[in-house]
């Protein structure tokens, strides 16, 4: 058996999680844009008015609050959703949302006023008293922020590329969403052979989704070339396209992103995660991270704000 | 109103004697801008920081690798711009010495502000500097000048660029036109000495190139441009002449021809101002040249009708005269003296009509320029000697330090080197050390000021650099300037100068408007002058 490095630092859950075989009980059909399974070359296309949305959270810190006899899981969390507007050959920041919120696994929401820092937190509870849930409340409320940010970035006209799998929440919008792990072939073994033999700006025929979510297209492209170390999926990713645009708008999306997106691809020594990691996002994940503002003076004022609780 | 252009920065360390600024990128903050901050204390005390900008810096926030500006370029990375300026601080009102806060809003200073901040509302007698690069007027604290405080100016710079007596000049010209001298202003002298090209035999004329624009900026010093209004021109008598002319090329007209007599050469004992170089006092010619003027303060010199005849009279009674000087020393003696006949004679003659005409006087007119630049060196050494120690003498017998005696000499370096010593440099040094009392202020200039005897640099409240060559300005004599003036006296134009005076503790830069006064024949008015470009009479 032949050694091949998948590039990303461990730290990070592996960018290839496939074992080449089908994971879900999703009904494929992949020959909804053409019955040969060739790649496709992107067209060659004028640069294009385009927007990137992402979202990054932290748990400033775990709580566990008292209510009588029981306790309740929670969470003081940070997120922020933005976008980069790329237009006229500029790259530039849009807006930024800083949100903070006291998420409990359940009773009242509580609203939380940290002193000496100007943080708020918001209060918010979710149906389950668990700390996975209570996690999982964080990351969902940002992806409904990051969906409406794409939403209102699609409503402005151009290509709207989501991080993730947040364009689900998205709906009808001509949003593309970029999915930077590849988790399992979607087609067969013969088709998915072609995947490692993408060139860069070159994406497979589009393949349609069918399961409990909603009927999607999906594609995947080549955003770099690997080492020849690495393995051959390495700097694939895969993009989804809503079905309700219609198949020809879906094409005209995917040429877009296949054409536009190596462009942006990242390279190791600005990103780990190249070059799946685009180059706006890295950007924007890192601008909003400081927009979030100090972890540890967040959560000393936090700690202080406890200190004083108690007291009274 | 005092305007914001930025906060006080938070990510470096922000203290009560200096401190960056945040500048928004589209906001335009230059150097040498002076801003204030203020900051409220618990005890309801404002402390008000004020400062100067002596750095500027620029970056791309985000970005971490050098070639991510290109993919910014692209369209592909995002980035912002950062711009940063470090203040600092020249005042400190209250003198609480608190750091400002970060985030707090830095105010261009301006009027009442401004003055504050450069200390000129302190300053109860002050005289124009120039014009800062916004146009303001700078000035410079009197007292500081005229021996109340400290006293002389030093002013050091590359040559050709008509940088150094021009803005020596400048100086004299708002001393004297700016109303600051008040009633003492008739008995006040300055003693300019023109060593090189004739620039300075036309004070007296307006210049006709003079562009009109100019003239505001005199107005914002408070000044009327113009000529200098009493200015006396000595030259020095023509060699092989019988006739007392002048030796100059473009001015004859109101320059008088300077020579001594030989008996006034004996009497005043200015023999040692023939014997000048620097090495001189390691051997034993200066006993010796004393012993000599000794004997000459007491010999009958009548008929003697030329300085040669009296150098051979002194040669023929060398050994009479020279006691236990050794037979070298005496040659040695004998050998510069014969030298000195051919280099130095036709300035002592036997015998002169109208004399004192012919004699300098420093208090004939407000300004008295002596041109010596035809001389050679030696000469030229034995004029500046000779004059100085004159003033210098009438001076310590006036016995107080008013009124005010100026003396401009460019090239310091040729009269008060660094090493060695001579009787021209124990002149200066003296100025230097004792002027301050004696009101004799010396306005001193030379290309390299690491060249010049410490001493006289290191009196001097007044700190001038023009342009400089970079190699000059990482000597120890240019400390005072923080590394960015340094930096910037290297590229200086014509015009611009950088000042540090005793009261604020930046240097500032500033630049002095066309000078009103012809600087050569073609400026003065009879002749008709091209019209006026805005460059420097050297250019």
């Amino acid at each position: 058996m032949k050694l091949r490095l998948d590039p990303w630092p461990a730290d990070y859950e592996p960018a290839i999680e496939t074992d080449g075989q089908p994971a879900s009980g999703a009904s494929i059909d992949p020959a909804v844009e053409q019955a040969e399974w060739r790649s496709l070359p992107a067209p060659c296309l004028a640069p294009l008015r385009c927007e990137f949305v992402d979202g990054v959270r932290r748990v400033e810190a775990r709580v566990l609050a008292e209510a009588g006899t029981r306790w309740v899981h929670g969470l003081f969390g940070s997120m922020a959703v933005g976008t980069v507007t790329v237009r006229d050959g500029r790259a530039a920041f849009g807006a930024v949302n800083v949100e903070r919120l006291l998420i409990l696994g359940g009773g009242e929401p509580q609203s939380w006023q940290v002193r000496g820092v100007p943080v708020a937190f918001s209060g918010a509870v979710c149906d389950e008293n668990h700390p996975h849930v209570v996690m999982a409340e964080l990351q969902s409320r940002m992806q409904q922020q990051e969906a409406a940010f794409a939403e209102e970035a699609a409503a402005r006209g151009g290509c709207v590329f989501v991080d993730g799998l947040s364009y689900r929440a998205t709906g009808h919008r001509e949003v593309v969403g970029v999915i930077k792990r590849i988790l399992e072939p979607y087609v067969d073994e013969e088709r998915f052979a072609l995947v490692p033999r993408l060139q860069p700006q070159e994406r497979t025929p589009l393949f349609s989704i069918t399961d409990g979510v909603y009927p999607r297209f999906s594609a995947f492209l080549r955003l770099a070339v690997p080492r020849p170390i690495d393995h051959p999926l390495a700097g694939v990713v895969r993009i989804e396209i809503g079905a309700a645009v219609g198949l020809e708008r879906a094409r005209a999306l995917a040429d877009s992103a296949a054409a536009a997106l190596p462009r942006f691809a990242s390279t190791t020594a600005r990103d780990p995660r190249a070059p799946q990691n685009l180059l706006p996002v890295g950007a924007l994940e890192a601008e909003m991270k400081r927009r979030l503002g100090d972890p540890v003076l967040i959560r000393r004022a936090i700690e202080r704000e406890l200190h004083e609780q108690r007291d009274r | 109103m005092s305007r914001e252009i930025g906060k006080v920065l938070g990510t470096a360390d922000a203290q009560p004697l200096d401190f960056w600024v945040a500048v928004p990128a589209d906001e335009v903050v230059q150097l040498d801008d002076v801003v204030l901050v203020r900051r409220e204390l618990k005890n309801g005390v404002t402390v008000t920081l004020y400062g100067m900008v002596d750095m500027l810096v620029a970056r791309h926030e985000g970005a971490r690798l050098e070639s991510d500006v290109f993919l910014a370029s692209d369209g592909v990375l995002p980035l912002t711009h950062a711009v940063k300026a470090h203040v600092t601080v020249t005042r400190v009102e209250p003198e609480v010495f608190v750091p400002p806060l970060p985030g707090q809003p830095v105010l261009l200073a301006q009027g009442e502000d401004r003055s504050k901040a450069l200390f000129f509302d302190a300053m109860t007698r002050k005289f124009p500097l120039g014009l800062s690069r916004d146009g303001e007027p700078v000035y410079g604290n009197f007292e500081f000048l005229d021996g109340s405080r400290g006293a002389h100016v030093n002013i050091s710079g590359i040559s050709g660029v008509a940088t150094k007596t021009t803005y020596a000049t400048f100086l004299l010209y708002g001393i004297f036109h700016g109303g600051l001298l008040g009633a003492e202003a008739g008995n006040t002298h300055a003693l300019i000495f023109n060593v090189k090209g004739e620039d300075l035999l036309f004070l007296d004329k307006t210049n006709t190139s003079m562009p009109e624009a100019e003239r505001e900026k005199y107005a914002k010093l408070g000044l009327t441009p113009g000529a200098f209004e009493d200015v006396a021109i000595y030259a020095p008598v023509r060699a092989g002449q019988i006739e007392m002319i002048p030796d100059t090329g473009t001015r004859q007209q109101g320059v008088d021809a300077f020579c001594w007599t030989v008996s006034q050469f004996c009497k005043e004992r200015l023999l040692r101002f023939l014997f000048t170089e620097a090495d001189d006092e390691q051997s034993q010619i200066g006993s010796l040249v004393e012993r000599i003027e000794a004997r000459l303060a007491n010999e009958d010199v009548r008929g003697i009708d030329n300085f040669e005849t009296l150098a051979d009279m002194i040669c023929d009674r060398l050994q009479e005269w020279a006691g236990n000087f050794t037979s070298g020393t005496q040659a040695a003696f004998e050998r510069r003296l014969r030298t000195a006949v051919s280099r130095v004679g036709h300035l002592i003659q036997g015998r002169v009509e109208d004399e004192s005409r012919h004699t300098i006087n420093w208090r004939r007119g407000q300004v008295t320029v002596i041109d010596i630049h035809n001389l050679n060196d030696r000469a030229k050494r034995f004029v500046i000697g000779v004059v100085l120690k004159r003033m210098f003498e009438d001076k310590e017998k006036a016995g107080t330090r008013h009124p005010l005696a100026f003396v401009v000499l460019d090239e310091l370096n040729k009269y008060a080197p660094r090493e060695g010593r001579s009787p021209i440099k124990d002149v200066i040094l003296d100025m230097a050390e004792r002027g301050r009392s004696l009101g004799v202020i010396l306005i001193g200039a030379e290309q390299t000021a690491s060249q010049i005897e410490r001493r006289v640099v290191a009196n001097s409240s007044f700190r001038v650099v023009g342009r400089l060559d970079l190699a000059e300005a990482q000597a120890h004599e240019y400390a005072f300037l923080p590394a960015p003036s340094r930096a910037r006296a290297g590229i200086l134009k014509p015009g611009s100068v950088i000042v540090s005076q005793p009261e604020i503790p930046v240097p500032v830069l500033v630049q002095f408007p066309f000078p009103s006064w012809a600087t050569r024949p073609g400026e003065a008015p009879p002749l008709v002058a091209k019209a006026g470009k805005p460059v420097f009479p050297k250019f």
